[in-house]
């Protein structure tokens, strides 16, 4: 896709992003299968050991072994992020495009419910949410979608309405291209880029949020793990071992940094001050 | 070039100073090239006390860098590669210059857009305030005064209430006055009006050129007015400077140069102006073929302007033609001027034959009598019967609704209101009026396109049929028949789609005729908006803007449609360009019986293209007529002041 050739290509610190996350998601995907441990594999007479030839990164209290456990941790951090941000597009997004081509009073229902959704504090959605359905992946995802859909709305909604006032918009209507084909053609493909930005911001949030929900113990449970209950389960130990919260915190602003980084880039592509040399060096 | 300077050098003694010397000025781009790139090579200009030198030219001239560069406001990566410029003695290309005191005290600039050159969150008293404190000691008492006298001299009300006043509360033409009268606040020397009237309303234009030139006058100012419009710099300058692709073409005194040009290109500039500079209208202009050069490099040892010239010869083509005397300082840079005897083809004489002989020449006078022969002028206020009425409206009223959720649709803003317009084959009607007169809601409601928050009332029809009584497919059908154009070629064309599928965007959706390729078809229309069917490969922005304004046309035309409703098509556009459009929109309505209705605000271009006209003031419908009756005795005192504010006698 152009547009993220073109992000890369010209955003050297965007490409570092991109390259650290594909290796997060790299070790995350092979790392079970070829970690000589497995996630629950307990060993005793290790516990709370230091990194070592034996235990890269050192194990936790019960001497389980960090790498494998940031690893399952990453599939469940990420995957989670993910699947909230999917759902978050696929709820989101329709609701926007109904928004913005409709305008009017629907426009005006669907943009205040967004806003009051905006007015909650992020981490306080995902806590009532947790507390009404209890803790369990499904809710978390959920939750996190919650919170980061108003923003995908908001954006996706404008760039519609923009779109759709445009003269070469009103010019097709004129000449009587259908409203689908307009759809199809012409409003799909402008608001498609303002969308992976923020998408890619909401990742970032929904990594943050989801430590956060699992640093207060509302993730997923043990002995399963992730960025965040790690860390929770870490902090206990603080004093006497802090590489048990260093690891998975630094994972999750790696993460988090790289994420806000491609969306920042992918702004800046989209900035309508850059808008002409952008397209023209698409063609 | 050196023979000119001194030459000039001796005219101009026993003579005082002039106040701004511009002297061989070449401003160059450097941009790490290797070679840098000349944008304005040689330009010499002089502008005496009292005076007012009008500076003329085309988009990319180098009309505004030139201003820019007596300021010392060039662009990053553009500099004073030679030449010197000297402002009551001072000179401004040397390395120890004061900017401070050269842009606020010896020189006042106004620029297009009033709105952004002032503060928008400080009263406007207190920013005429600020620049008097910037830059004199002028106690409270005094500057209050000051203030006070610069109101009176931009014939604004000084009073407390109106200097309380944010720039948004006041209308255009007053926040230029405030504008003015800040540029003047430090007795300039010189004051720059850079397009300063362009982005105003007809009247409004015309009241601020009369301040200009009452300040020019009283205050023994002296200005330079920056402009692409003949009829501004006809009605307020004393000489004026041609520019072209950065070279001065010709300059001498304004009643002389635009009586007798020169210079084919100021001659082209002239007959591409609707306004007949004599004090009227014309019926139709000629335009400059091709457009200017965007390559300066390569037009260095020639004559810049050869490429679009009618009488260019071998010669034009490999010098560059030095600029010669034509008595009282007129004189122009041309190998074969006009009014030498020769007529436009006669220079064939030369070995190499010229591309283009489209354009002969005519004396003007006779130019008109002839075009407006041609002109069906018969056509009476009433639309004669028998002709099918392709597009009516009756008792039309638009009104924007307003408020969100709760309050929705409660206010209605009215834009338009009781507008009727008949509209049979071959006919033009225009719809004159001002900014926010409401004729480009007209426009788009006529065709039911209005935005989804406006209220129509009344009856629109196309063919005879109601538009607001049919379904979604009948109106996409129905509505084939009624296009539009829009002012803005940027705007109107979808930059990530090829000319080529622009065109068949239409025919596709109405299913037409597909036997031949759409290239094929493609290029048909292009050929009949004057372009090469070549340009059905190439994506909006790799044309120039008449080249879209084109292709905008030939996407209306791609549906066969009986009415083409244009709204300002040529008020983007440069002035050489503007006709070429123009043009080709009387060939349409001429050749191909097409109706329009044209939108303007320009009655210069009105009275060329249109039978009938439909003048509109603040949403309403204030006189009808024929075009040459309305024109010749206006009924109303607002269309009075429309045609007077229009036309320029020099």
């Amino acid at each position: 896709m152009s547009f993220w050739k073109t992000m890369l290509s010209r955003d050297r610190v965007a490409l570092a992003a991109a390259i650290t996350l594909g290796l997060i998601a790299v070790f995350a995907l092979i790392w079970p299968f070829v970690s000589p441990y497995g996630p629950r594999e307990i060993h005793a007479d290790a516990a709370l050991s230091g990194p070592s030839a034996r235990f890269w990164l050192g194990t936790d209290d019960t001497g389980r072994d960090m790498v494998t456990l940031l690893a399952h941790g990453a599939r469940i951090s990420l995957g989670i992020a993910v699947a909230a941000e999917i759902l978050a597009v696929l709820s989101g997004v329709p609701l926007a495009m109904i928004a913005g081509l409709l305008g009017g009073f629907v426009d005006s229902v669907i943009m205040r419910i967004t806003d009051a959704l905006l007015g909650f504090p992020g981490i306080l959605i995902g806590l009532m949410v947790v507390a009404l359905f209890g803790a369990s992946l499904t809710t978390l995802m959920i939750a996190i979608a919650l919170m980061t859909v108003p923003y995908l709305i908001r954006v996706v909604r404008n760039a519609v309405v923009v779109e759709k006032e445009r003269l070469y918009v009103v010019s097709s209507t004129a000449l009587g291209v259908r409203t689908g084909t307009l759809l199809r053609r012409t409003i799909l493909p402008n608001i498609v880029s303002p969308m992976i930005v923020q998408v890619s911001f909401g990742l970032a949030v929904a990594i943050l949020t989801e430590a956060s929900l699992g640093f207060l113990g509302l993730s997923v449970q043990p002995p399963n793990a992730s960025w965040g209950t790690l860390i929770q389960v870490g902090y206990s130990y603080i004093r006497i071992t802090p590489w048990l919260v260093t690891f998975p915190g630094v994972l999750i602003f790696v993460s988090v940094w790289a994420f806000n980084t491609l969306g920042d880039a992918g702004r800046d592509v989209l900035d309508p001050r850059l808008r002409d040399t952008f397209e023209q060096g698409t063609h | 070039m050196n023979a000119v300077t001194k030459a000039e050098k001796r005219s101009r003694d026993g003579r005082p100073p002039p106040t701004l010397e511009i002297n061989n000025l070449t401003l160059s781009l450097q941009g790490g090239r290797a070679d840098p790139l000349d944008l304005v090579r040689g330009v010499s200009l002089e502008i005496g006390q009292g005076q007012c030198l009008g500076l003329v030219g085309e988009s990319g001239a180098g009309k505004s860098l030139t201003a820019k560069a007596i300021v010392g406001l060039l662009p990053r990566g553009i500099n004073v590669r030679g030449g010197s410029i000297s402002l009551g003695g001072q000179v401004l290309t040397s390395d120890r210059v004061n900017w401070r005191e050269v842009r606020g005290v010896l020189v006042g600039t106004i620029f297009q857009d009033p709105i952004s050159s002032l503060n928008p969150v400080m009263r406007v008293g207190t920013q005429v305030h600020e620049v008097i404190k910037a830059h004199l000691t002028l106690n409270k008492r005094d500057r209050d005064q000051r203030v006070a006298e610069l109101m009176e001299a931009v014939e604004l009300r000084g009073d407390r209430d109106f200097l309380a006043r944010y720039p948004h509360e006041l209308s255009g033409g007053q926040q230029q006055r405030v504008a003015i009268a800040m540029a003047i606040a430090c007795d300039p020397l010189l004051l720059i009006a850079d397009e300063a009237t362009t982005a105003l309303d007809v009247r409004t234009q015309a009241r601020i050129l009369r301040l200009l030139r009452a300040l020019v006058d009283g205050m023994g100012l002296s200005m330079l007015l920056v402009t692409h419009d003949v009829g501004v710099i006809a009605s307020v300058s004393d000489r004026l400077a041609v520019l072209y692709s950065g070279r001065v073409v010709e300059r001498g005194r304004t009643p002389n140069v635009l009586s007798q040009p020169r210079h084919p290109y100021t001659r082209g500039l002239i007959e591409s102006c609707p306004l007949d500079l004599k004090g009227g209208f014309r019926t139709a202009v000629r335009p400059i073929t091709g457009t200017a050069p965007i390559n300066l490099e390569s037009t260095w040892d020639n004559c810049v302007y050869a490429p679009r010239c009618s009488r260019a010869a071998a010669k034009c083509r490999s010098h560059s033609p030095p600029l010669e005397d034509y008595g009282e300082l007129h004189r122009a840079a041309c190998f074969y001027p006009l009014g030498d005897g020769i007529p436009d083809d006669a220079t064939g004489r030369s070995d190499e034959t010229f591309a283009d002989r489209t354009t002969s020449s005519q004396p003007l006078a006779l130019k008109t009598v002839i075009h407006a022969a041609e002109h069906p002028s018969e056509v009476g206020v009433e639309s004669e019967g028998g002709k099918e009425v392709i597009l009516k409206a009756t008792g039309l009223s638009v009104a924007y609704r307003e408020g969100r959720l709760v309050s929705y649709g409660t206010k209605a803003i009215p834009a338009v209101q009781e507008f009727n317009i008949e509209l049979r084959r071959a006919e033009t009607v225009a719809v004159v009026g001002e900014s926010g007169s409401g004729k480009s809601t007209v426009a788009l409601s006529l065709i039911r396109l209005e935005p989804r928050n406006a209220l129509v009332e009344g009856r629109r029809e196309i063919l005879g049929e109601d538009l607001d009584e049919m379904g979604k497919n009948a109106l996409r059908n129905i509505r084939r028949r009624a296009q539009i154009v829009f002012q803005d070629p940027y705007g109107s064309l979808n930059p990530r789609r090829k000319v080529v599928d622009l065109l068949m965007e239409g025919p596709r959706a109405h299913a037409l005729d597909t036997s031949d390729s759409p290239m094929e078809q493609a290029g048909r229309l292009l050929e009949r908006v004057g372009l090469d069917p070549s340009f059905a490969d190439r994506y909006p922005h790799q044309m120039s803007g008449g080249q879209r304004q084109r292709v905008a046309i030939a996407r209306a035309l791609s549906v066969e449609p009986q009415v083409l409703i244009c709204d300002e098509p040529v008020s983007a556009l440069d002035v050489s360009i503007q006709a070429q459009i123009l043009e080709l929109l009387t060939s349409l309505a001429k050749q191909e019986g097409l109706a329009f209705v044209f939108i303007t605000h320009d009655l210069g271009v009105m009275n060329m293209l249109a039978d009938r006209v439909i003048v509109m003031k603040e949403g309403k419908t204030v006189e009808t007529g024929a075009v040459e009756e309305v024109l010749e005795q206006p009924h109303t005192q607002y269309t009075k002041e429309l045609v007077q504010a229009s036309l320029v006698v020099i």
